[in-house]
């Protein structure tokens, strides 16, 4: 179980570095963004460790199970729709993204709806599997990913169109008081353990996580990448005129000797792959947290009928996404991308904080029989 | 697929069936839509193989483009290959190339073109509005190489180079780096070039590529300010400018011994450099160059009887090169060796790129060198 884990946090870190959070961060930085980088490691990695350690008292429960276990029946619903809220808008939000990117840069003659149309019913099928089977297209899914996208960072990193002065310059700016926009997307990066709020309940009775520093370490690689390598292909100033800064980047890439010289399209091809991921996995999880608002359901992790309502919610989610496309461009994404980011950073951090002080109360009996139950 | 003498199953709820058909059915409808439009064969499109953007001399219609058509062709021989031409003068770079499109008969696919050309006239002037119009385009690639044409872009793309095996394929192989490897070409990219345009500290160069019988040369950089040329360096120059910034090997430096011109290939090359401030507008700049190699020409008996002397004036004659080629950068008032971008980074304050530009034109320098025969090929 451990390895699901960390592919959830890979996934996570490293669609980060496709979506928003560049955006965001290169935009402040000579005003704050290389202090907050590393507010936003501390910060991150301390969340993590706590919501790792909570989540590890309940084995085989989920967030709205362990919920139920503390708090009067009102509070769990409200947390439970804001929790559904949360996932249904951040993997929308990244579905919508991606479109508008693929639109732009590979189908422009398309109209991005129609794009959308195509990707939504992939995750809606996705996301209507069961809890296990997406564990598995996951792991699949990551493996397949994980060497494409480590190729390329290597590659960028070694090949000598970096400017390091440009990075060392930035570097400079690291005295400068960090802002909340910024460590808001920083924190992003690590927000992969939040998976465990449905998937905890796959867990054994005996599940540790092994292996935590890797968090840190995997998290702080990826974020300085997703910073600085930018900087050092397209210098301290024009970084900041890109619209996908990353696209860029890969764009700026050649293989030589590779069947596809251009690396942009390696890299759209994968992070299709890690969008599509990425929103079944959201959407199944919102879908869990709307099941889980009726107190008598019981869960199933590994179902092999799909119940109705869980096509319904789909379709609602695709539904809304659509709809979200006409009113939506590239200029409006960017501006809600960054009171998004800020607003979903107190979200999480309450949540943490909150299952971290749970766990700390003895857990009722009831709690050891669920969990029994469940294995 | 039905099988009739297979046990029948317990057929699915008829509601769920007719959800399952309903799902296909849409997915169907969605793909045969999304293949529909904006898709079209490769039989029906057109490659550009480079495109050039030159000064037309007329003021209504300023920009004078061409692109360079690659012509499919069932043989790839060399000198076989068939390239069409079209040139357009327009007001804006985009519209020209509009209606160039309603000139061919095939959709104009700019996806594969490796190689951008600014004409001598317009890189004399302003390259500022064609280098944005470049990177604005989704379909060039960032990659791509970019070069000044002389005359001009358009003569540049005219040329069919005799070994040519397909369109455009000279100037690729020419800038890639993956065929000729000379110590003389420095190609940029054009990501490279937008950069440099927008970076504080850091000012684009672009090599200069002329016709010869057969195909091109390309031996000699332009240095711009952020917008024109300043300055262009001779191959001497270029080479020396390459092995300073990119510390490039298999290249060679020269003296002379006893009336002889004495050549050294350079092996390992390592160039350090260090910025130091002495006051407002004050500074040096230090430069320590190391070389090492084996000789290609020389007099008999160099290694042991005169290599001591030799290194000595090799040493002498790379510092004065070096000192020499600095000024005339720093005289042009631009700055292609990223020296401001590297004051900036070794220096902790926020005036820092104030500070620099204030003393980059009284800048000092002191270059240091120190040059190792390795050996003196297959005779002593």
């Amino acid at each position: 179980m451990n390895r699901y884990f960390y592919y959830s946090f890979i996934m996570v870190a490293m669609l980060n570095l496709m979506l928003y959070v560049p955006s965001v961060l290169l935009e402040e930085r000579m005003t704050g963004a290389v202090s907050s980088l590393l507010v936003a490691i501390g910060l991150g990695t301390l969340t993590a460790y706590a919501v790792t350690s909570a989540m590890a008292r309940y084995p085989g429960l989920g967030v709205p199970e362990i919920l139920r276990l503390y708090l009067p029946e009102w509070i769990v619903k409200t947390l439970l729709s804001l929790f559904a809220f949360v996932f249904f808008f951040a993997s929308s939000f990244a579905l919508v993204g991606y479109t508008l990117l693929l639109n732009r840069v590979l189908t422009p003659d398309l109209p991005a709806w129609n794009l959308l149309l195509v990707l939504g019913l992939i995750c809606i099928y996705g996301s209507t599997r069961s809890s296990m089977t997406l564990l598995f297209l996951m792991e699949m899914t990551m493996v397949l990913t994980i060497p494409v996208i480590l190729f390329i960072l290597f590659k960028g990193i070694r090949s000598p169109d970096v400017a390091w002065n440009a990075i060392y310059t930035i570097a400079q700016y690291v005295t400068v008081r960090p802002t909340l926009t910024s460590v808001a997307a920083g924190t992003f990066i690590f927000t992969g353990y939040i998976n465990l709020a449905i998937f905890n309940r796959l867990n054994p009775p005996n599940f540790r996580l092994k292996g935590r520093w890797l968090i840190p370490l995997l998290g702080s690689g990826i974020l300085l990448t997703t910073f600085f390598l930018p900087i050092g292909y397209h210098g301290t100033m024009a970084v900041d005129r890109y619209m996908y800064v990353w696209t860029q980047t890969a764009d700026s890439m050649t293989m030589s000797f590779g069947f596809i010289e251009r690396v942009l399209f390696l890299f759209l091809l994968v992070y299709l792959a890690l969008t599509l991921l990425y929103t079944s996995i959201g959407w199944h999880q919102a879908i869990e947290f709307i099941h889980s608002l009726r107190k008598d359901r019981k869960f199933e992790v590994d179902s092999t009928e799909t119940p109705a309502s869980s096509w319904w919610i789909g379709s609602i989610f695709f539904a809304l996404s659509v709809a979200s496309m006409f009113f939506l461009d590239e200029k409006l994404t960017l501006a809600v991308a960054e009171i998004w980011l800020t607003f979903r950073m107190f979200i999480e951090q309450g949540a943490a904080a909150l299952l971290f002080l749970l766990s700390f109360k003895r857990p009722p009996d009831a709690a050891k029989e669920a969990a029994h139950d469940s294995a | 697929m039905i099988r009739l003498d297979a046990p029948r199953r317990p057929s699915l709820p008829l509601r769920a069936f007719s959800r399952r058909l309903a799902a296909l059915l849409l997915a169907a409808a969605l793909l045969l839509q999304a293949t529909g439009c904006g898709f079209i064969d490769i039989d029906k499109r057109f490659f550009v193989v480079a495109l050039s953007v030159d000064k037309s001399g007329n003021d209504k219609k300023p920009y004078r483009i061409t692109i360079r058509l690659s012509i499919p062709n069932s043989k790839t021989e060399p000198g076989m290959e068939k390239s069409q031409i079209e040139t357009i003068d327009a007001k804006e770079i985009s519209e020209g190339l509009r209606i160039l499109k309603s000139r061919v008969d095939k959709e104009i696919d700019l996806g594969h073109c490796k190689v951008l050309l600014l004409g001598e006239q317009l890189a004399r002037d302003d390259i500022s509005d064609a280098v944005e119009w470049m990177m604005r385009r989704r379909d060039i690639q960032s990659s791509a190489f970019v070069a000044v044409g002389q005359p001009d872009g358009r003569r540049i793309l005219e040329q069919m180079p005799l070994s040519e095996r397909y369109s455009g394929n000279t100037l690729f192989l020419t800038f890639g780096g993956d065929a000729t490897k000379s110590s003389f070409i420095r190609p940029i990219k054009l990501f490279d070039l937008f950069r440099r345009i927008n970076e504080h500290g850091m000012d684009p160069y672009l090599p200069i590529v002329s016709l010869t019988k057969n195909g091109y040369e390309v031996d000699r950089l332009a240095l711009l300010d952020k917008t024109r040329i300043r300055a262009v360096l001779g191959p001497d120059e270029t080479q020396l400018f390459n092995q300073l910034d990119q510390q490039y090997i298999n290249s060679t430096i020269k003296t002379s011994f006893e009336d002889r011109t004495v050549m050294l290939a350079v092996m390992d090359l390592t160039v350090r450099e260090k910025i130091r401030r002495a006051g407002a507008g004050q500074g040096t700049l230090d430069l320590s160059i190391h070389a090492g190699g084996t000789l290609e020409e020389g007099p008999n008996d160099i290694l042991h009887r005169h290599a001591a002397v030799v290194e000595a004036s090799f040493e002498r004659d790379l510092a004065a090169k070096t000192e020499a080629l600095l000024r005339k950068i720093q005289r042009s008032g631009v700055d292609p060796l990223q020296f401001g971008l590297r004051f900036r980074a070794t220096h902790r304050s926020k005036q820092a790129f104030e500070e620099w530009q204030e003393m980059y034109p009284t800048l000092k320098f002191q270059v240091r060198t120190d040059v190792d025969i390795q050996g003196a090929g297959r005779i002593k």
